[in-house]
């Protein structure tokens, strides 16, 4: 069962440039959803189509099992979104923009104290909100998406501008919501780290194109690690690599090798062994999620 | 989500704004400067200056009002309006919210007419105010027969009217350019160069030229026909190029 799918979903700004191309995004229900790419390589398109906020041009979106396109009122009442910058009206006070909201949404009252507390901006309810810190916005923001207790968060770089502690907190609340309400979050950031620890199934994106779709376990599985060379020829090293079409990086001492398999390394190191090269040190590096994003980024780039 | 809800949350946005401050003060300056005038001058001005009934000084009000200060208020308060959504990038939020966008542009437009209402309230408020207090400080000759209040209705009924056509177009410039100089600017060169076009026989082709034509006492019954018309089309033009926007946020 997916919250959120797409199919085929295309977007041209400029007619015969594509900013999106064929995506196919398949959500699970109460997972935490992590949409990665570069500057420019689609992700806020993306959910700006899957909210309706740009007009689509080729594709299907469907939320909750419903076409967004027939159903976008019924859709948009089970949905809250967080998309670039925080959204409020700077002349009222964070108790007056969640008043509004609360009357659109049509949900009780009460809602606006709590999400207060949730997001830690209880003492400052009566402050204008255009007196508050890009982080105290940023968590209004989030309050607002929050406030009618959406089976759907999509949440694009929920975390900008905020200080680490204000980074933690965040990613603390949205476990919260996603463990205690089974609340499915989809979040976009360029911070991989914070995706790593926050995050059960991930997406790639990249120039348009979705590279990668699934679980993160799944994800580092299919990924090759990093291996570390400690040898007294870093030089014949890294030529021999390039003869095997591996990606070698020499720092010193230590070529970084990337892009390889298991077979291929045994028949280099055998090689380096024939041509007298003394190896003292072949590790493996633990697979970080921006080593796989670099990796499958330049890969394809 | 019902209208009326979503009419209460635009009335909300508005409340402590700097618009509803600015309308109010604006409204009610020129009759403010009269009181003055005859509060300070009374003794030094003719009785036909002054106004003799309340007609004569409710017209010598309401004349330069819709001539000149509502058309500059309209086209901020239209700014103003939109602008409430653009500054902060909550056209975006407003859109992902469960309201038809039919909602959301009928809304915003009557929210648009309250503060115009609430303009011409404080206007009669204000000439109120101009008739009494200098009376009441200065023991000004001025009107001392009852208030006219069908008269006063009548002529801020066809100043509303004669303002209308350029509510259409600034509802349509403002919600269609995010930045706030295009409309307003266009709005003021446009209302100004209209200024010396009132005497050419087909000045009513211009938006901008019924409120000037309220100025001279020209507003004549065809033209409230021509005005409403001329709204209707320019609104229904902004409600198509809303809904068919193609990037809402």
């Amino acid at each position: 069962m997916y919250s959120l799918e797409t199919s085929n979903l295309s977007y041209s700004f400029n007619e015969g440039i594509p900013t999106l191309n064929g995506i196919d995004l398949k959500v699970p229900k109460g997972s935490i959803y992590g949409f990665l790419g570069k500057n420019g390589s689609g992700k806020t398109t993306t959910l700006k189509l899957v909210l309706g906020l740009l007009k689509k041009q080729q594709g299907e979106i469907r939320i909750f099992d419903q076409s967004l396109q027939s159903n976008r009122l019924n859709i948009l009442k089970r949905l809250g979104s967080l998309i670039e910058s925080p959204s409020f009206y700077g002349h009222l006070s964070a108790e007056e923009n969640l008043k509004i909201l609360q009357k659109i949404y049509q949900c009780p009252k009460q809602r606006i104290s709590e999400v207060l507390n949730i997001v830690g901006l209880s003492d400052c309810e009566a402050k204008k909100v255009n007196q508050f810190s890009l982080g105290m916005k940023q968590r209004l923001s989030i309050g607002i998406a929050l406030l009618h207790e959406p089976e759907l968060l999509i949440l694009d770089e929920p975390t900008n501008g905020l200080d680490p502690k204000g980074i933690i907190e965040i990613r603390d609340l949205l476990i919260k919501v996603n463990t205690e309400l089974d609340t499915t979050i989809i979040i976009s950031s360029h911070l991989l780290s914070e995706i790593e620890k926050l995050v059960t199934h991930i997406a790639i994106i990249n120039q348009g194109q979705l590279l990668f779709q699934g679980e993160m376990q799944e994800l580092k599985a299919q990924s090759l690690p990093t291996l570390v060379f400690e040898t007294d020829n870093p030089d014949l090293v890294s030529e021999t690599a390039h003869t095997y079409r591996i990606n070698c990086e020499q720092e010193g001492q230590l070529n970084y090798l990337s892009n390889h398999s298991k077979e291929i390394i045994a028949n280099m190191v055998k090689d380096l062994v024939i041509k007298g090269v003394s190896i003292y040190r072949v590790d493996q590096q633990e697979i970080s999620l921006e080593s796989i994003f670099v990796n499958l980024t330049q890969n394809k780039a | 989500m019902k209208f009326i809800d979503s009419l209460h949350c635009e009335i909300l946005k508005i409340k402590g704004s700097a618009l509803l401050w600015i309308s109010i003060g604006g409204s009610m300056v020129l009759a403010m400067v009269f009181t003055l005038r005859f509060i300070y001058l009374g003794h030094y001005l003719d009785r036909w200056e002054i106004g003799a009934s309340w007609e004569r000084l409710f017209l010598q009000n309401i004349r330069p009002f819709t001539g000149f200060l509502l058309p500059i208020g309209v086209i901020l308060i239209c700014s103003l309006i939109t602008q409430i959504e653009y500054k902060n990038n909550n056209w975006k939020q407003l859109h992902t919210t469960p309201q038809s966008y039919t909602t959301i542009f009928f809304s915003k437009f009557v929210s648009l007419l309250v503060v115009t209402v609430i303009v011409f309230f404080f206007f009669n408020i204000a000439v109120l105010i101009n008739g009494v207090l200098p009376n009441l400080i200065a023991n000004t000759t001025l009107p001392r027969d009852t208030v006219p209040f069908a008269f006063f209705s009548e002529y801020t009924l066809k100043s509303f009217i004669s303002i209308l056509p350029i509510v259409g177009i600034q509802y349509l410039l403002s919600l269609h350019y995010k930045n706030f100089i295009v409309a307003v600017g266009a709005g003021l060169i446009l209302y100004v160069s209209s200024m010396p076009m009132t005497r050419i026989d087909y000045s009513f082709i211009n938006p901008y030229s019924y409120a000037l034509h309220f100025f001279d006492l020209k507003f004549h019954n065809h033209h409230f026909t021509m005005a409403i018309a001329y709204f209707m089309i320019l609104f229904i033009a902004s409600y198509i190029l809303y809904v068919t926007k193609s990037v809402k946020g």
